[in-house]
C-alpha cells in the first residue's frame, strides 16, 4: 500500500519540470536577436538603426577633427591638436570615441548581420534578408573605410563573438581595402536599383562607393606616381554605371543641398546616395545630429540653447580659395558665412541672421536654423537635416578622374560632361581639358567641410606622397581677419591673414592609436598581418 | 509476564539549579507512548512496573528511569549538558545531530536574536557567528543590510547569501537600502538561523551556495497545553552626535573671505557677522527623537498528533530624519500533523504587510541637512517655508522636502510551503515539499513643484510603479537512515524544480494642478512618456544526493553532489555539477582519549568542495528600440555569450571542535580558502571589440564572461563558556573572531568605479574595491615651493597665481608618470591606493549574566582597520560652492598674505599647519582631487546593546493565571568607539554599487542609539 502510494508520488515528482523547455526562458518584455529578423519587415527593422545612432559619435566631433581639421579646411578653437597634426594619444574627447565609433559599426553590423543569417523559422524572402545583410556590408564597409583612412592598418573583426579577445594584431592597409571592396561588392549585387524606402541605400550607393575605393586602392602603394590601370578601370565601371543608369541626379540648387526641407530622414533628395539619418529627437540618444550645436555661430541661430561655435570655420586656406575664385559664390555662401551676408531661412522670426563676425568666417553648411524655421522640427543638439556620406556629384567628379585615369590631363567628352555639370549648378563655366589638379579642387570645393578632405589627401599621399606633404604644408591655418567691402558689387571683402603652416610627416599621416586601446591591446604595436580571407564565413 | 499498567505521576528538574523543566518528554521504551511535561515539569504516563521511561530535553542528557513496584510520585533530576551534544540542527535539504556534522555551520538561536532590536532577522546576525560580516548599507528604517560570509567571491553579481526560510529560497541582491524583501518577516518567528560556511554544508545548494547559506527555521508548535505569549515593545531613537558645521557667524566670516580672495561676492545682509545670530541648524532641525515600537500575541501548542505554532506581529519603526519609517504587519500559522503512522503533513503559512517611506534617502535629505546654510530659515515669518534667494548653485529646505515629497515603498507578501513526509520503510523517508513566495510590490514617488522663497522646482512629477512576482519550488528527495553494528549510513536522493519572475508597470506623469490627487491620473497626459511595463523570469532544475557514512561514532564521510540547471545559460552550458567531500575524526572517541575526561568532545573537520554561482544575464542578446526615420527599429545592447557558464568556487576547509569541561567551554575554528573562478563578470576588452562598459549611443555591452578569479582566505575563531553556573548565579561569555582577506587573482583589464570624486580600483593582486586617490604632502607655502615642486596641472604648463597654483594650495606628491617613474606632472598616473574598505578583522563578544531573577547581557561588536572615504566631509570642506555650509574647521583655511599675481615672489602662508586649501575659484590647482586626507579610519568598537532583565516571580503572578512575565530595558549602540568622524562608522557597502564601491559615506543614513523597553508575558 505504502509502496504503491510511494511509487504514485515519485511518478508525480519525476514529471515535475523536467521536460527540456522548463529550462528554456527568453526574455518576454524584451527583443532578443534569438526572436527578431523573422521576417521583412524584422530585418529591415534590424538594419535601420545602422543609418543613424551608431554613427553619432563620428558624426558628433570625429568627422570635423579628423576630416576637415587635418583636411586643412578648418580654423576652430578646439580642433587645434587635428589641424596641427597633434593630437594626443590620451585625448578622450574626440580621439577615442571616434576610434571607438568607427568598431562600434562594425560590431553592430555583425551582429546585426549574424541576427538575420541566424533566424529561424524566417519568413523572410531571401531577397530581403540578402538586402539586410548588404546594408550590414555596406556599413562594415564604412567603418572600415574611415579606420584605414585615420589609422591605416587596423585589424580586421568580422565575427564580434566568435573573435572576441584574440584579434588585436593588426592588419595590413592592403588587406583591409580588399575587405571593404568584397563587402562593397556583396552590397552591389545584393542591393536593389531603387531604394527599398526612400533614404535606404541602393545597388547604385555600393557602386558609387566601390568607385571611390576602386580610385584610391589604384594608387596604393604606387609611389612612383602611375596607378593601378585595373583599379582606375573600375573605378570607372561603377562610377560609369550610376553615373548613367542610376536614377539619382543633381539638385538644381546646391545650397537646397543644406536645407533640412530637401535632405531629412523622411525626404531624401535625388542627389543622396548614402546620408546618415537623423531624427529630430534625442530619445535615446544618438538618433539625433549634433553638428549644427556646435558649429552655428549663435544661439539665437538655433533657439535651442546650443550654438557654440561662435570660433569655429573656415581656415584661411578655404577662405583664401573663394576671395581667389569670386565665381564660386553659390557655393561659398553655402559653405561659409562671411561678413555682410545675410540668411533670410535662419532665425525667421527675427528676420533672419546679418552676420557680422569679422574674425572668422563661421560655418553655414549644414546650419539650418531653429525648429521654427523647419516646421517645428528639431530639438537640444537635435538639428533635423542628414549628414552626406556620398552624393551625386562626388560620383561624377570620381568618373572624370577615373576616365582621365593615369593621363596628365584629358579632354575627354565624358570626363568634361560630368565634371562640367558640377561646375556648371555652381555657377560656374565650363572646362575643355581639366588635370588631376583641377578635379581635385573642385572636390575639395565641392565637398568642403562634409568630412571628406583629410581622405583626399591620402588618397593623393597613397602614390604621390611628395606632393601631398607639399600640399598641406602649403595650406594657410592661421588666422584671420575678414571685412566686408561696404557698397561692393559683386561683394568684395578684404582678408588679413597671419599665415601658420602646419605641414604633416609619415609619423603623423596616421591618428595615434587611442592609449586607453593600446593597453587593453599591445598586439596593436606589432607590425601588421594580412588577412586571411579563407577565415571569412561564407 | 507483563504487570498491570499503572498510571505514574512525577516531575522533571534540573540537576544543578532544580528548576522544573517545562518541555521534557517521557516515553515507555519499546512502545508508542509519549507525553511532554507542562511548565511546571509535571507529567502523567501510564506504565507498568519494570518497563522503562526514558526523559530526555533539549539541553539536558537523555536518562532513563527503571519502574519499580512502588507508585510513589517520582522525581526525575535531568544532568545539564552544556554543550547541547544531542542538540539536531537543520542542514541544507535535511537534518543532522551536531555531532555528525562534518562541516562548518553555525547555529544562531532565537535567544540570541532576541537579544537586539532588530527590523529584520537579518540584522540579528551582526556580531553573532564568525566569518559573517555584517554591515547596514542605511540606518534608515527597513533598509537591507549586507551579509557577506567569507568575503566578497563576485565582482559585478550580488554577494550577499542565499536565505532558505522553511524551504522557501531567497538569493537578495546587494543591498540598495530599501525593498529589502527580508524585512516582511518577523523576527522573532525565527526559530534558528543555521550559517552554513563549509564547502561540504554548502554544496548541496549547488549553484546557488557560492556565498554562504543561512537557513531559517521558524518556530513551531510543542504538543500540550497552549502556551500563550504577548510581548510589547516599545524604543526611543536618539538622534546622531552632530556633525560641527559652520553657525551663522562663522558662515558669514568665511563667505566674506570667498569674496576677498575674488570669489563669489558676498551678501550684504552678511556683511557685519557680529550682529548676527546662530541661524538655522539645520541637522537639529532635520533629525528627532523617534518612536518604536512592536507589539506581538504567539499561540503555540498542540496534541500529540497536531501542533500548531500562530502568531500576530505589528511593528511600526519612525526614522529619526522626517520622511522615514518602516512599518510590517505580519501573522504566521505553522501546522504539522502526524496524519497517519506512516505519513506525516505540515505546512507553513506567512503574510505580511510592509509600508516603507524613503523620502529621506530618495531626496539625499541627511547630506542636505549638513551642506545647506545657517542663513537660511526653515519657516519664513509667515509660516511658509523657508529658502534660498534663487535656484542655481543652492540648496533645497531638506526639511520641507520631507514633508511635501511622498515616497515609499508598500509590498503586501505571501510564504509559505507544503510537505508531506512518508515513511516507507523504518529509515526510509519519502519527503516531498512545495514553497512559494509571492509578493505584490508598489513604490510610489510624487514631488509636487514649489517655491520656497526663491528656490524653485517648477514640474510635479508623479511615479507609480507596481511590481508583482512569484518563486515556486517544488522538491522531492529520498532519505535513508540505517545503522547497522557499528556503521551508521544516511543516504539522501533528491530532485528540485523551481520557477520565478516578474510582472510590472510603471507610469509618470507632469503637471499637476494639485497636490492632493497623487495618482497619475491627477497629472497632464501628455506628459505620459515613461509609461512601460516589463516581464521577465528564469527556471533552474536540480538533481542532488548526499551520503554519509559514520563508523563506531568516529569517522564521519560525508559526500554529497548536485547537478544545477539553469535558464539563464545556453543549452550547452546550462547544467553544472557540483561536488563536495568532507571527513570528520571524533578522537575523542578513540580509546586513548578516553581517560583524558576534561575533554567532552573533539573533533577534527577536513572538507573540499564546489560551489557555483549564476548571477548574471547575457545569454541572450537583447534588442533596444531605435527610432529611424522608417519607423522603429532594433538594435543590439549588449552582446549575447553563447559560451556563458557557471562560476566555479572550490573551497577547502580545516575545521576543530571542541568542548572541555563538561561542555563548559567550546571551541570552534576554522580555516579556509576560496578560490572563485570563472567569474560572471562584464569585463571591458579592447574597443576594436565593438563593445564598452558604460553608455554611448548605440553601444553594445560587453558580454557577460567567464574571466577573473578571486581568492578569500581567512580563519574564524567562536568560543562560548560558562564561567560560572550555580543555583543563583550565572555568566556566560560568547567570543567569535573573524579574519578574512580577498584577492582577485585574474582579471583582464583593472575596474575603475567612479562615484562622484571618488575612485575605487578593482585589479589583479589587490582586494576588490581598493580606495584610490593622490598624495598631499601638505599645502604650499611660497613661490619657492611651488615652482621648485611638481608641476600640478595634468596639462604640464606650470602657471603660478591666484588663477594657477598658488600658496595656500594643495601640494600634491608627483609618485609616477607615463613610464612608472615621476615625471614632474601631478595627472592620473599619480593616483594610487590609499584606502583599504575592508576590516584586517571583526569580532562579537557577548556576556549574560544571570542572577536569581535578572539577567544581564552586553553584547560588544568591533571591525578593525578598515578605511572609509568620508565623502560627505570631504564635501564640506572642498567643494560645496559658495552657498552650502562647511566645516567649522574649514575657518582655518590657507591664508595667502596676498591675492595679486604680481606679489607671486613674495606671498607666503600665513597660517601653516592646517589641511584645508586656500579659497580657490574655480580650482585652478585641482584641490578637488580625493586625497589620503580624505580617508579616515573607519575602525570601531561597538557597545551594541545591554539588556537587562527582569522576572517575575512565579508565585507573584499564578495567582492572575500568568505563567510568567519578563520585562526588560535595553540600550542599543549605547557606546561607539572610533576614530571616525563622521555619523556612524558602519558605512557598508553603497547603493548600487555593490562590491566594487566599498567604505563610502555619502551622508548614509546613521545608526543611533535606542532605548527600549519590553514586556513578555507567557499565559
Amino acid at each position: 500500500m505504502i509502496i504503491k502510494y510511494s511509487i504514485v508520488i515519485a511518478a508525480l515528482a519525476v514529471t515535475q519540470g523536467c521536460k527540456k523547455e522548463f529550462l528554456t526562458r527568453p526574455p518576454v518584455d524584451q527583443i532578443t536577436s534569438e526572436n527578431f529578423y523573422k521576417s521583412n519587415e524584422e530585418v529591415m527593422a534590424g538594419t535601420a538603426p545602422l543609418y543613424n545612432i551608431v554613427w553619432f559619435d563620428y558624426n558628433d566631433k570625429a568627422f570635423m577633427a579628423f576630416g576637415e581639421a587635418r583636411g586643412g579646411n578648418l580654423n576652430s578653437n578646439d580642433r587645434t591638436a587635428y589641424i596641427r597634426f597633434a593630437p594626443s594619444a590620451t585625448d578622450q574627447s574626440t580621439l577615442l570615441p571616434g576610434y571607438k565609433s568607427f568598431y562600434k559599426i562594425i560590431g553592430q553590423s555583425n551582429l546585426t548581420m549574424q541576427g538575420i543569417k541566424n533566424a529561424t523559422n524566417s519568413t523572410a524572402s531571401e531577397s530581403v534578408k540578402n538586402m539586410g545583410i548588404a546594408e550590414c556590408r555596406f556599413m562594415r564597409a564604412m567603418g572600415y573605410y574611415n579606420l584605414v583612412n585615420y589609422w591605416g592598418a587596423v585589424p580586421i573583426i568580422y565575427d564580434n563573438v566568435a573573435q572576441l579577445d584574440n584579434a588585436s594584431t593588426r592588419n595590413t592597409i592592403e588587406s583591409i581595402w580588399q575587405f571593404i571592396i568584397q563587402d562593397l561588392k556583396f552590397a552591389a549585387d545584393n542591393l536593389p536599383s531603387v531604394p527599398y524606402m526612400q533614404g535606404r541605400i541602393t545597388k547604385y550607393s555600393a557602386e558609387g562607393m566601390l568607385a571611390k575605393m576602386y580610385l584610391t586602392r589604384a594608387g596604393l602603394g604606387k609611389t612612383g606616381g602611375a596607378r593601378d590601370q585595373s583599379d582606375l578601370d573600375s573605378a570607372k565601371y561603377y562610377a560609369g554605371d550610376v553615373v548613367h543608369n542610376s536614377p539619382y541626379s543633381l539638385l538644381p540648387n546646391y545650397a537646397d543641398l543644406f536645407k533640412s526641407a530637401t535632405n531629412n530622414s523622411s525626404n531624401n533628395n535625388s542627389e543622396s546616395l548614402f546620408a546618415l539619418q537623423w531624427m529630430p529627437a534625442s530619445t535615446p540618444w544618438g538618433i539625433n545630429n549634433s553638428f549644427q550645436a556646435y558649429v552655428a555661430f549663435d544661439p539665437k541661430i538655433t533657439q535651442t540653447g546650443d550654438g557654440w561655435g561662435s570660433a569655429q570655420g573656415g581656415s584661411a586656406d578655404l577662405v583664401k580659395y573663394y576671395i581667389t575664385h569670386q565665381a564660386d559664390s553659390i557655393r561659398r555662401k553655402a559653405t561659409l558665412m562671411f561678413q555682410g551676408d545675410f540668411y533670410p531661412e535662419l532665425d525667421q522670426k527675427d528676420g533672419g541672421i546679418n552676420v557680422t563676425n569679422g574674425n572668422i568666417s563661421n560655418i553655414k553648411k549644414y546650419v539650418i536654423g531653429s525648429p521654427a524655421d523647419n516646421g517645428g522640427k528639431g530639438a537640444f543638439m537635435s538639428a533635423y537635416i542628414n549628414t552626406y556620406m556620398m552624393r551625386l556629384a562626388e560620383v561624377y567628379l570620381i568618373y572624370s578622374e577615373a576616365v582621365m585615369g593615369n593621363n596628365p590631363a584629358t579632354s575627354d567628352g565624358e570626363a568634361l560632361k560630368y565634371f562640367n555639370a558640377v561646375r556648371s549648378r555652381a555657377g560656374l563655366t565650363g572646362m575643355n581639358s581639366i588635370t588631376f589638379d583641377d578635379i581635385f579642387q573642385e572636390k575639395r570645393i565641392e565637398t568642403a567641410l562634409e568630412g571628406n578632405a583629410w581622405y583626399e589627401i591620402l588618397r593623393l599621399y597613397y602614390f604621390d606622397p611628395a606632393k601631398a606633404m607639399a600640399y598641406t604644408a602649403a595650406q594657410d591655418k592661421g588666422n584671420y581677419t575678414i571685412k566686408y567691402n561696404e557698397g561692393s558689387n559683386p561683394r568684395t571683402w578684404t582678408v588679413v591673414y597671419t599665415p601658420e603652416h602646419y605641414p604633416f610627416t609619415e609619423q603623423t599621416v596616421y591618428l595615434p592609436l587611442p592609449e586607453a586601446e593600446l593597453i587593453a591591446a599591445p598586439d596593436l604595436t606589432k607590425p601588421p598581418v594580412p588577412f586571411d580571407f579563407g577565415r571569412l564565413p561564407k | 509476564m507483563a504487570q498491570e499498567v499503572k498510571k505514574i505521576t512525577g516531575n522533571v528538574v534540573s540537576n544543578s539549579s532544580e528548576q522544573a523543566i517545562g518541555s521534557a518528554t517521557i516515553s515507555v521504551k519499546g512502545r508508542q507512548n509519549t507525553v511532554p511535561t507542562d511548565s511546571s515539569g509535571e507529567f502523567t504516563i501510564f506504565a507498568a512496573p519494570g518497563e522503562t521511561l526514558i526523559i530526555s530535553s533539549i539541553g539536558f542528557n537523555t536518562r532513563s528511569y527503571k519502574i519499580t513496584g512502588a507508585a510513589a510520585k517520582l522525581t526525575i533530576r535531568l544532568m545539564e549538558n552544556y554543550g547541547k551534544m544531542n542538540e539536531v540542527v537543520v542542514i541544507g535539504y535535511g537534518k543532522m545531530k551536531k555531532t555528525d556534522l562534518s562541516s562548518s555551520q553555525v547555529t544562531v538561536s532565537s535567544a540570541d536574536i532576541a537579544k537586539t532590536v532588530n527590523t529584520s532577522f537579518d540584522q540579528a546576525l551582526q556580531g553573532r557567528a564568525a566569518n559573517v560580516y555584517v554591515s547596514s548599507n542605511s540606518g534608515e528604517p527597513g533598509a537591507a543590510p549586507s551579509v557577506i560570509i567569507r568575503g566578497v567571491s563576485s565582482l559585478t553579481g550580488s554577494v550577499q547569501p542565499l536565505y532558505v526560510i522553511d524551504g522557501v529560497q531567497i538569493r537578495p541582491e546587494n543591498g540598495s537600502g530599501s525593498a529589502n524583501i527580508l524585512s516582511g518577516i518577523n523576527p522573532d518567528d525565527v526559530e534558528t538561523m543555521n550559517v552554513l560556511q563549509g564547502p561540504s554544508a554548502t554544496a548541496i545548494f549547488g549553484a546557488a551556495g557560492a556565498n554562504g547559506v543561512i537557513m531559517i527555521t521558524t518556530k513551531r508548535g510543542k504538543a500540550g497545553e497552549t502556551k500563550i505569549s504577548l510581548s510589547s515593545l516599545v524604543s526611543i531613537q536618539d538622534r546622531p552626535k552632530y556633525i560641527p558645521v559652520m553657525d551663522l557667524r562663522e558662515y558669514a566670516t568665511y563667505r566674506n573671505e570667498i569674496a576677498k580672495a575674488g570669489g563669489t561676492a558676498s551678501d550684504p545682509s552678511l556683511a557685519d557677522p557680529s550682529v548676527l545670530g546662530p541661524g538655522t541648524n539645520w541637522q537639529d532641525a532635520m533629525f528627532r527623537t523617534a518612536i518604536l515600537q512592536k507589539h506581538q500575541l504567539s499561540l503555540s501548542g498542540g496534541s500529540d498528533k497536531t501542533t500548531f505554532y500562530l502568531s500576530s506581529e505589528y511593528f511600526n519603526q519612525e526614522g529619526i530624519a522626517p520622511g522615514s519609517g518602516f512599518s510590517r504587519a505580519s501573522m504566521r500559522l505553522n501546522l504539522d500533523n502526524q496524519t497517519r503512522k506512516w505519513l506525516r503533513i505540515g505546512t507553513n503559512l506567512s503574510v505580511n504587510r510592509t509600508n516603507e517611506k524613503v523620502t529621506t534617502s530618495n531626496a539625499g535629505m541627511i547630506k542636505l541637512a549638513i551642506q545647506q546654510n545657517p542663513s537660511i530659515p526653515v519657516k519664513n515669518v509667515d509660516g511658509s517655508w523657508g529658502g534660498p534667494a534663487n535656484t542655481q548653485y543652492q540648496f533645497s529646505n531638506p526639511l520641507a522636502l520631507a514633508s511635501i515629497n511622498n515616497d515609499y515603498n508598500k509590498s503586501t507578501a505571501f510564504m509559505g510551503g507544503l510537505y508531506a513526509d512518508v515513511t516507507v520503510l523504518k529509515g526510509l523517508i519519502f519527503h516531498n515539499e512545495a514553497n512559494t513566495r509571492l509578493q505584490y510590490y508598489n513604490n510610489n514617488k510624487f514631488h509636487p513643484s514649489y517655491v520656497f522663497n526663491g528656490y524653485t522646482n517648477a514640474t510635479t512629477v508623479s511615479n507609480r510603479s507596481a511590481d508583482n512576482n512569484y518563486w515556486w519550488n517544488f522538491n522531492t528527495r529520498l532519505q535513508y537512515d540505517t545503522k547497522i553494528a557499528k556503521h551508521g549510513i544516511s543516504a539522501m536522493i533528491a530532485h528540485e524544480a523551481s520557477a520565478y519572475g516578474s510582472e510590472g508597470l510603471t507610469g509618470q506623469r507632469q503637471n499637476y494642478i494639485t497636490n492632493t490627487i497623487q495618482e497619475l491620473s491627477g497629472g497632464d497626459q501628455s506628459t505620459s512618456i515613461a509609461n512601460s511595463s516589463k516581464s521577465g523570469g528564469g527556471s533552474k532544475e536540480s538533481y542532488f544526493g548526499r551520503l554519509v557514512y559514520i563508523y563506531n561514532d568516529r569517522y564521519i564521510l560525508q559526500a554529497t553532489n548536485r547537478y544545477d540547471g539553469d535558464s539563464k545559460f545556453g543549452e550547452q552550458k546550462r547544467w553544472g555539477n557540483f561536488p563536495a567531500v568532507s571527513a570528520a575524526w571524533r578522537i575523542s572517541q578513540e580509546n586513548f582519549m578516553k581517560s583524558i575526561t576534561a575533554i567532552n568532545d573533539l573533533k577534527l573537520r577536513l572538507e573540499y568542495g564546489t560551489s557555483g554561482n549564476s548571477n548574471a544575464s547575457g545569454y541572450y542578446a537583447v534588442l533596444q528600440s531605435v527610432p529611424t526615420g522608417w519607423g522603429t527599429g532594433f538594435l543590439p545592447v549588449n552582446y549575447k555569450n553563447p559560451f556563458m557558464q557557471w562560476e566555479i568556487d572550490k573551497t577547502l576547509n580545516v575545521g576543530v571542535d571542541l568542548h572541555m569541561f563538561s561542555n563548559r567551554v567550546e571551541v570552534i575554528a576554522d580555516v579556509y580558502t576560496k578560490n572563485a573562478d570563472k567569474l560572471l563578470t562584464v569585463n571591458p576588452h579592447a574597443y576594436l571589440y565593438g563593445g564598452d562598459i558604460s553608455y554611448s549611443a548605440g553601444y553594445i555591452q560587453w558580454p557577460t564572461t567567464n574571466v577573473g578569479s578571486m581568492q578569500s582566505k581567512g580563519y574564524g575563531i567562536t568560543v562560548n563558556t560558562i564561567n560560572i553556573q550555580n543555583k543563583v548565579f550565572a555568566w556566560k561569555t560568547g567570543l567569535n573572531f573573524s579574519v578574512d582577506r580577498n584577492k582577485i587573482t585574474k582579471l583582464i583589464t583593472p575596474i575603475n568605479a567612479v562615484s562622484g570624486n571618488a575612485y575605487f580600483l578593482s585589479e589583479i593582486g589587490q582586494p576588490v574595491s581598493m580606495i584610490t586617490g593622490y598624495t598631499a604632502e601638505g599645502l604650499f607655502k611660497d613661490y619657492k615651493d611651488i615652482t621648485t615642486h611638481a608641476i600640478q596641472t595634468s596639462n604640464g604648463v606650470m602657471t603660478v597665481g591666484p588663477g594657477g597654483t598658488w600658496v595656500g594650495d594643495i601640494k600634491f606628491k608627483d609618485i609616477s608618470g607615463p613610464n612608472g617613474k615621476p615625471d614632474g606632472i601631478i595627472d592620473q598616473n599619480d593616483r594610487h591606493i590609499i584606502g583599504n574598505p575592508w576590516p584586517e578583522f571583526t569580532f562579537g563578544f557577548n556576556n549574560s549574566f544571570t542572577y536569581k531573577q535578572f539577567d544581564l547581557n552586553i553584547f560588544i561588536i568591533g571591525s578593525i582597520g578598515n578605511d572609509i572615504v568620508n565623502y560627505s566631509r570631504y564635501e564640506s570642506e572642498i567643494g560645496n560652492g559658495t552657498y552650502g555650509n562647511y566645516l567649522k574647521s574649514v575657518a582655518n583655511f590657507g591664508r595667502p598674505s596676498s591675492y595679486l599675481q604680481r606679489d607671486s615672489a613674495a606671498v607666503t602662508l600665513v597660517n601653516p599647519g592646517y589641511q584645508i586649501p586656500r579659497i580657490a575659484p574655480g580650482d585652478p590647482n585641482g584641490n578637488n582631487r580625493i586625497n589620503q586626507w580624505d580617508i579616515e579610519d573607519g575602525s570601531y568598537v561597538r557597545i551594541k546593546n545591554v539588556s537587562l532583565s527582569y522576572k517575575l516571580p512565579a508565585q507573584l503572578i499564578s495567582k492572575a493565571g500568568i505563567k510568567g512575565i519578563r520585562v526588560s530595558a535595553n540600550v542599543q549602540n549605547l557606546l561607539t568607539i572610533t576614530k571616525y568622524k563622521g555619523y556612524d562608522p558602519e558605512v557598508g557597502m553603497t547603493n548600487y554599487g555593490g562590491p566594487l564601491v566599498v567604505g563610502l559615506d555619502n551622508g548614509r543614513y546613521p545608526n543611533v542609539r535606542m532605548y527600549s523597553f519590553s514586556i513578555v508575558a507567557d499565559f
